[in-house]
């Protein structure tokens, strides 16, 4: 059995597609932030842990590395943060660290590589295996991650019947999400059927509002032992489980036995198993939601709805702010900020504190939090008050 | 890992054959399963040898596909709008391929019968795709 850890400090910076200031600073900010909301001094934090596109260094505006017994860079993309926290507490329960920090900043707007070849380096080394890529997907035009789950969205449309209203319905609630927080990039700007049928084509069936937003902007969280935890200001939100997961033949979905599988069942089934909950248990999810599809796939994976059934399940209004399993209160990745997912997290634990103001939703007690990157790893948490 | 194991990217059997017009597929040596992409370890009989380098018949069935409208690649804009697919082969014990389809005219509907058409794109030899012709499909 491993010790219990919790999460006690949460932060970010805010979200604009056109920061003006340095990655390295957007991370200090977030940092500070997060210490100040548990209550640590800089010096308290030796572990950091950060997703590939950041170094451990980015934090030294916010923390003294020299106190540092533990780093790691992890590259599994948008399963980074929560595979992050897996690390942060077997570290914790080895005693190789007190207080982990786990961070992502970016410029993920302003900074887009803009020749192609800055293009095709920067997705080579985003993605594994650039051999098979460059031999086998890249002569053909496959050369972003929207080409990858729109072929997914496509296959779940013709074996399912999922619809692009349906799809919309993924949108319009994320979008109806960011009108209650103010932090949203899409704040002030709500989405009708309309405007969503009317977005443009970018690779169909995946259209503009089908897509996550791009973000200048940096988030981070602290981990530490549920003992010590109790001792800090914040209301400790406990890591009830937490766990990888990978499809079959992660890094070749062209082959993949079943095209759908993102792994997503497979770490979630794991977690649920640690937290001893099932899916019906859990109050609110927080879906890493890159796609209006990967929401419905995702759906799915964590046992909400039967195969096939998240269409349906979205579009009855389920997974809206008032419905029976709210998803993404913050607005997600779609439409509060992409943050890598770290910005799940930590809406996860506001929402478990009572914290959220106007999105707070009623009764939360359990949240699943998910994490898909790459071709086809995964990873779930499960957090608690 | 090993180098004998993953296929080097030039000069490989699949891209030789591509050139001279021939679909070629990697097995696996041990249990001559399909072994497509080719992986260091056989996800049917676990055996991590060689591979051997079967032909295959560019014939199958449309499973997938995406038209692209707009890509962020200065190179593949100019492409623009043009349409991948994923295609099972047939007789290929469940090998999967990905190619553009050259005729993507009207309604593609899952499971059509396509062909494929070796063609060669920026100097290097590629598979893409057409619908199968009514009545002269297998």
């Amino acid at each position: 059995m491993t010790r219990d850890v919790a999460i006690v400090g949460v932060g970010e910076t805010a979200y604009a597609r056109e920061s003006g200031v340095s990655s390295t600073q957007l991370a200090t900010e977030a940092i500070t932030r997060a210490l100040e909301d548990a209550g640590l001094e800089p010096a308290a934090i030796d572990g950091v842990i950060t997703a590939h596109g950041n170094t451990p260094d980015d934090a030294s505006g916010a923390i003294d590395l020299t106190q540092v017994r533990q780093l790691r860079t992890v590259h599994r993309g948008g399963a980074s943060p929560l595979t992050a926290l897996s690390e942060a507490r077997a570290w914790l329960d080895a005693d190789e660290a007190r207080h982990v920090l786990v961070f992502r900043s970016r410029n993920g707007a302003s900074q887009m590589p803009s020749s192609s070849q800055a293009f095709l380096d920067h997705v080579l080394e985003a993605f594994p295996r650039p051999e098979q890529r460059l031999a086998w997907e890249f002569p053909y035009g496959a050369v972003a991650p929207i080409h990858f789950f729109a072929l997914l969205c496509r296959e779940h449309m013709h074996r399912y019947g999922t619809t692009r209203e349906q799809l919309g319905a993924v949108a319009i609630q994320h979008r109806d999400n960011a009108q209650r927080n103010p932090a949203a990039q899409t704040h002030g700007r709500p989405l009708t059927l309309e405007q969503y049928l009317a977005g443009r084509p970018i690779s169909e069936p995946l259209h503009r509002y089908d897509c996550c937003l791009q973000s200048d902007g940096a988030a981070a969280f602290v981990v530490t032992t549920v003992e010590r935890a109790r001792q800090l200001k914040a209301p400790p939100v406990m890591v009830a489980g937490v766990a990888v997961g990978a499809a079959e033949r992660p890094s070749d979905y062209v082959n993949r036995p079943d095209l759908l599988d993102l792994g997503i069942r497979a770490a979630a089934t794991r977690a649920y198993t640690e937290a001893r909950i099932q899916p019906q248990e859990l109050d609110l999810c927080l879906i890493y939601d890159a796609f209006t599809s990967l929401v419905l796939q995702q759906l799915e994976e964590l046992g909400l709805c039967e195969r096939g059934a998240s269409g349906p399940f979205v579009a009855d209004g389920r997974t809206a702010f008032d419905g029976s399993i709210p998803v993404n209160p913050h607005g997600g990745l779609l439409a509060e900020a992409h943050m890598l997912g770290v910005s799940h997290v930590n809406e996860a634990v506001r929402q478990l504190r009572g914290h959220c103001g106007d999105h707070q939703v009623n009764g939360a007690e359990v949240a699943a939090v998910t994490g898909f990157g790459n071709l086809g790893e995964a990873a779930v948490a499960v957090l608690a008050a | 890992m090993s180098a004998q194991i993953i296929a080097p990217l030039v000069g490989s059997e699949h891209e030789e054959g591509l050139r001279a017009q021939r679909l070629v597929l990697p097995i696996c040596g041990t249990c001559r399963s399909s072994r497509w992409y080719p992986e260091a370890r056989c996800s049917s009989c676990g055996a991590a040898g060689a591979l051997e380098w079967v032909e295959r018949q560019p014939r199958g069935r449309l499973l997938t596909w995406t038209t692209v409208h707009e890509v962020a690649l200065p190179t593949l804009a100019s492409r623009t709008p043009y349409t991948i697919c994923v295609v099972a082969l047939d007789g290929a014990d469940g090998a999967r391929i990905m190619g553009d389809i050259v005729n993507p005219a009207g309604a593609l509907l899952a499971g059509a019968a396509v062909v494929g058409v070796f063609t060669a794109r920026d100097g290097r030899p590629v598979l893409d795709w057409s619908l199968a012709e009514r009545g002269t499909a297998p």
